[in-house]
């Protein structure tokens, strides 16, 4: 719709390629900084919990996306699949998963007192609490579940299957290869000083 | 092909609404984090909570002294009231007052 249907609509409207410049250029620092905020998850993993540095992180991750890209740079199909499986199911259970993290196992008011306020631009009162620990996955819960329920039966219902199961697979996955790589870093004498 | 009046007040509202709000908090942004920054470069290091945090913060200690996370709670109130003490500029806003009744906290 972006570059095929409002590419075509801009020149028809008065001051067309101003309003298309304004839209473009918007839409392009969007993206761009939530692909920085996105990819700085990973790259803070990976320096945290391996050996590498920051600047091999980043190479490390970035050079991982650019090779999971590939596919979807030849095939629009394959785009088209990805983006339905990752956009309706990975995008919200890493919510979820980063939810359960912070607002079930750590806690939202320790959370909140120890890190959130620390060294912030705003600061961040008691309303935050039920909202991170309720209200999020209600939502994020609704957003799957609509997923799903709104592809069965539909030419999507094979996709949301094998997406919900990649999904399942990559946060066990996940869990696993964290689990492998602290008992490998984690040192005997170690323990007491985390 | 003409557009109503509407169409063009929704798109200049648009425009305001996202782009100006992104750039209104993009550069509040820049400036608090070169604000951070030239601190730190004079002073070494600055205040790491505001007053109303740092209140916060010192209550749940006191509430939660068993936690896990307690004696990391502990190191950074203690270590922000070392540093507004050493201080000759906080980043938030204290007042000399505030700082003087500010006392660390032992396990």
């Amino acid at each position: 719709m972006l570059f095929i249907s409002l590419a075509e609509v801009f020149p028809q409207l008065p001051g067309g390629g101003m309003w298309a410049i304004v839209f473009f250029v918007s839409f392009f620092f969007a993206t761009f900084t939530s692909g920085l905020g996105i990819t700085e998850v990973g790259v803070t993993t990976v320096s945290e919990e391996t050996r590498l540095s920051r600047t091999g992180s980043v190479l490390a991750i970035c050079g991982a996306i650019w090779l999971f890209g590939l596919p979807s740079a030849y095939s629009s199909s394959f785009l088209g699949q990805m983006d339905f499986m990752f956009g309706t199911f990975g995008l919200p259970l890493a919510t979820l998963s980063i939810i359960a993290l912070v607002a079930w196992k750590l806690g939202p008011e320790r959370a909140r007192v120890i890190e959130l306020n620390r060294c912030a631009g705003i600061y961040v009162g008691q309303w935050w609490n039920p909202v991170v620990k309720y209200v999020i996955p209600v939502v994020v819960v609704f957003i799957i579940g609509y997923g799903v329920v709104s592809s069965i039966g539909t030419e999507n219902q094979t996709l949301m299957i094998l997406g919900v199961a990649l999904m399942a697979a990559l946060v066990v996955g996940s869990t696993v290869a964290m689990g492998v790589i602290e008992n490998a870093a984690r040192t005997p004498t170690s323990e007491g000083g985390e | 092909m003409a557009l109503s009046a509407v169409a063009w007040a929704t798109m200049l509202f648009a425009i305001v609404v996202l782009p100006g709000v992104a750039t209104v908090v993009l550069v509040r942004s820049l400036r608090t984090e070169e604000q951070k920054l030239t601190l730190i470069r004079e002073q070494g290091s600055i205040d790491s909570y505001s007053p109303r945090a740092l209140e916060e913060l010192r209550e749940w200690i006191h509430a939660n002294p068993n936690d896990p996370y307690a004696s990391e709670a502990r190191e950074r109130y203690n270590e922000c009231v070392q540093t507004l003490r050493e201080s000759d500029e906080p980043y938030y806003d204290w007042s000399a007052d505030q700082i003087e009744t500010l006392e660390t906290i032992e396990e």
